[in-house]
């Protein structure tokens, strides 16, 4: 998953919480490998290695339904959550140092368009060459998801999943009570809010200073898929939700919509927080 | 604990917004909005909130022995025929296989061959006691089962058919089931009802020349529902009900006198109660069950067993059970020739009062994929330990059960 993970099980009985927890290692594991974009014969590294080619890849359930919720944040955003937008990351590239000319945008953005990608009929096709399908941090927030209700499922019913800071935890901490989390500051040591966390998941989008400097000017690199422009705007967003595929999936498009998101994250009925480029605090996770 | 006040707290937010630059956004009271609904709504066709689908297929094979103790002593007791009760050895095989995201599927079937002997009747002397008359000659007979059980896992739910049948030389069952489990509160409370119906058809061996029936069918239907719910970290309770409905030839066709109804109504209640001890790595599990029916039988058992992990690999499991039930309003210690066959009659010892011990134990051996499993149970009935007053019947059983299985995930 590229990023620390941690699994945190506690409960009755020591057979049952070793034999989950080697499921949820190897779940973990299943899904990094049949979705990361840096494996060849992972699902995705197909589908990569087919763009332009014409060839189709049939997908199976799991991924279909992948696919179909990534569509439904396409919508829900207006455009901005776009599985193939990651190919704009190598127009803005570190160590660039010229900004990008108008025809140079242009042409990367004709790599980048999810309704272009044919998927509905159960096979997926990327009609472009240099297309490329990105499903990193949704995998990673969907297997914090499917390990907790997995764990729920074979009768473990408390403990925390922490993939690379996608959170979601259920049950009781071992000193009781509800899970102490913390979050991080984007710019300062120590955190930003700390909050308690009961059957919930918290994810967070940003958060740690990433930017290129191209002739003394700053930019982030977030890209906004609909201009090939990186955004300005929230430098880390933290949602908390029922679900962890959901608060990750609100939080990433609160940062893809810039100084938008904020407006996005205050109508989107969920608990969130977020930090701006200037340092300044916005939202609260307040207990209602 | 569980499910309560899901609620989100702020301890303490370490830098405050400073206040000459006031914050563009205002936090608004919270009301659900279209995004989080719509994304929710979205996620959970997703196969990670399906109901306990199963990832792994599952192999596993069983062989049983079964043996019931003789008749206990005298030529006074049985006048006639053979005391050596039934031998049964059985044979399992179990598939369990998911199917894509959503889907599961199992196969079970099973061998079972049995010899021995069985009371065809029983008489009764001047004193009230009972004398069995025994079957004659070994019984020597084989029984194939075969099932298949569909399961289709939804967000939040599954639902099961269940296609079966057994085939014996002079017996055929085919069975039919429904399953539904609907979980609540995070899965906190479970709801399970099943429903199903077998039509059976009998067709005794040598019919004709001991005076059986030739040919008689039989039809069962069922429905149960019940709730599991979970009170807290190491605690769940369970409440069930249970109907079954039974018509058709219901004596055994092999007894030399038994009339029975031609409908047979059956209800079951049970509580269940599981308990975890998080230290010793154990499980308490206890249960009881109220059995009353249209024959007139009423009946509690009682169930608890210990589960108990040993080290990584190894666990135990000891059980103790206690039966009792009361007899049939048509139960005759001794056959009654002098009623017509049109009055309801039976020595059948199942139909009579009595109470029974069960104890047993398993223990396992888990590594890697596979798991080996050893179990034995001893059954004793005493005819003076049921409900009301004692019928005596002397074929009440003993027995020993004796499996070893061996179980692979894949």
């Amino acid at each position: 998953m590229g990023s620390p993970c941690e699994v945190w099980l506690h409960g009755a009985s020591p057979d049952l919480l070793s034999e989950t927890g080697r499921w949820a290692e190897a779940e973990a594991l299943r899904l990094e490998h049949k979705y990361s974009r840096y494996r060849d014969d992972s699902l995705i590294g197909r589908i990569n290695a087919r763009a332009g080619s014409g060839s189709r890849t049939p997908l199976d359930e799991e991924s279909m339904q992948l696919f179909a919720y990534a569509d439904h944040c396409y919508d829900l955003s207006g455009g901005v959550f776009d599985l193939t937008s990651g190919s704009l990351r190598a127009l803005w590239h570190v160590g660039r140092e010229t900004i990008p000319s108008d025809q140079e945008v242009a042409l990367a953005l004709r790599h980048v368009g999810w309704p272009s990608v044919e998927w509905r009929t159960g096979e997926l096709r990327l009609p472009n060459r240099n297309m490329a399908i990105d499903l990193g941090g949704v995998v990673k927030e969907y297997a914090a998801d499917t390990i907790i209700e997995g764990c729920l499922s074979r009768g473990v019913r408390s403990g925390l999943v922490n993939l690379g800071g996608d959170i979601r935890c259920m049950g009781e901490h071992p000193e009781g009570g509800p899970w102490p989390i913390s979050v991080k500051h984007p710019f300062e040591t120590g955190a930003l809010a700390k909050l308690l966390l009961d059957h919930k998941a918290i994810a967070s989008s940003g958060g740690y200073e990433r930017f290129i400097d191209i002739d003394g000017k700053r930019f982030t690199h977030i890209i906004d898929p609909r201009t090939g422009w990186p955004v300005d705007g929230l430098a880390a967003v933290s949602v908390v939700a029922d679900q962890a595929i959901v608060a990750g999936s609100l939080a990433t498009i609160g940062m893809l919509l810039g100084v938008e998101g904020l407006d996005f994250l205050n109508e989107s009925g969920a608990d969130w927080i977020a930090v701006d480029q200037a340092g300044q605090i916005h939202g609260a996770i307040i207990s209602n | 604990m569980a499910g309560s006040g899901q609620q989100v707290v702020v301890v303490g937010v370490t830098k405050k917004v400073s206040p000459h630059r006031q914050s563009r956004n205002p936090v608004k009271p919270k009301r659900p909005g279209q995004a989080l609904l719509s994304l929710s709504a979205a996620a959970m066709a997703l196969p990670a909130f399906a109901v306990n689908q199963p990832t792994e297929t599952e192999v596993a094979v069983k062989s049983s022995y079964y043996e019931e103790d003789p008749i206990r002593a005298s030529e006074e007791v049985v006048v006639f025929g053979d005391p050596e009760r039934y031998t049964i050895k059985v044979n399992q095989f179990y598939l369990l296989k998911p199917i894509g995201a959503n889907w599961s599927l199992t196969f079970d079937y099973a061998n079972e061959s049995m010899s021995g002997a069985s009371p065809w009747g029983a008489v009764a002397d001047d004193e009230g006691n009972q004398q069995l008359i025994m079957s004659g000659a070994s019984i020597d007979d084989s029984r194939n089962k075969v099932e298949g059980t569909v399961t289709r896992y939804l967000p939040e739910s599954a639902w099961s058919v269940t296609l079966g049948g057994s085939r014996e030389h002079d017996y055929r069952s085919d069975y039919l089931g429904l399953a539904w489990i609907q979980e609540y509160n995070l899965k906190n409370t479970t709801l399970a009802i099943d429903a199903s119906y077998a039509s059976d058809e009998l067709t005794p061996t040598d019919a004709s020349d001991f005076g059986r029936i030739e040919q008689a069918d039989k039809t069962s239907r069922s429905l149960a529902i019940s709730i599991s719910q979970i009170l807290s970290r190491s605690q769940v309770a369970q409440v069930g009900y249970g109907v079954t409905k039974r018509s058709g030839f219901l004596a055994d066709p092999y007894k030399l006198r038994d009339v029975r109804p031609d409908q047979r109504l059956e209800h079951r209640v049970s509580l269940g109660y599981l308990q975890y001890f998080e230290p010793w790595g154990a499980r308490l599990k206890a249960e009881y069950r109220y059995f009353w029916d249209s024959f007139d039988i009423k009946a509690h058992t009682t169930s608890v067993s210990l589960f108990k992990s040993l080290g990584q690999d190894w666990d135990v499991e000891p059980r103790l059970r206690w039966y009792e039930q009361s007899e049939a309003s048509f139960f005759a210690l001794g056959d009654r020739y002098d009623l017509p066959l049109t009055v309801a009659q039976s020595s059948d010892a199942r139909l009579s009062s009595f109470g029974a011990w069960s104890t047993g134990f398993s223990i396992n051996y888990t590594r890697d994929v596979m798991k080996v499993g050893l179990s034995y149970d001893r059954y004793v009935s005493e005819p003076s330990a049921g409900i009301g007053s004692p019928s005596g019947h002397r074929a009440l059983m003993r027995y020993e059960l004796l499996s070893l299985g061996v179980r692979f995930r894949l």
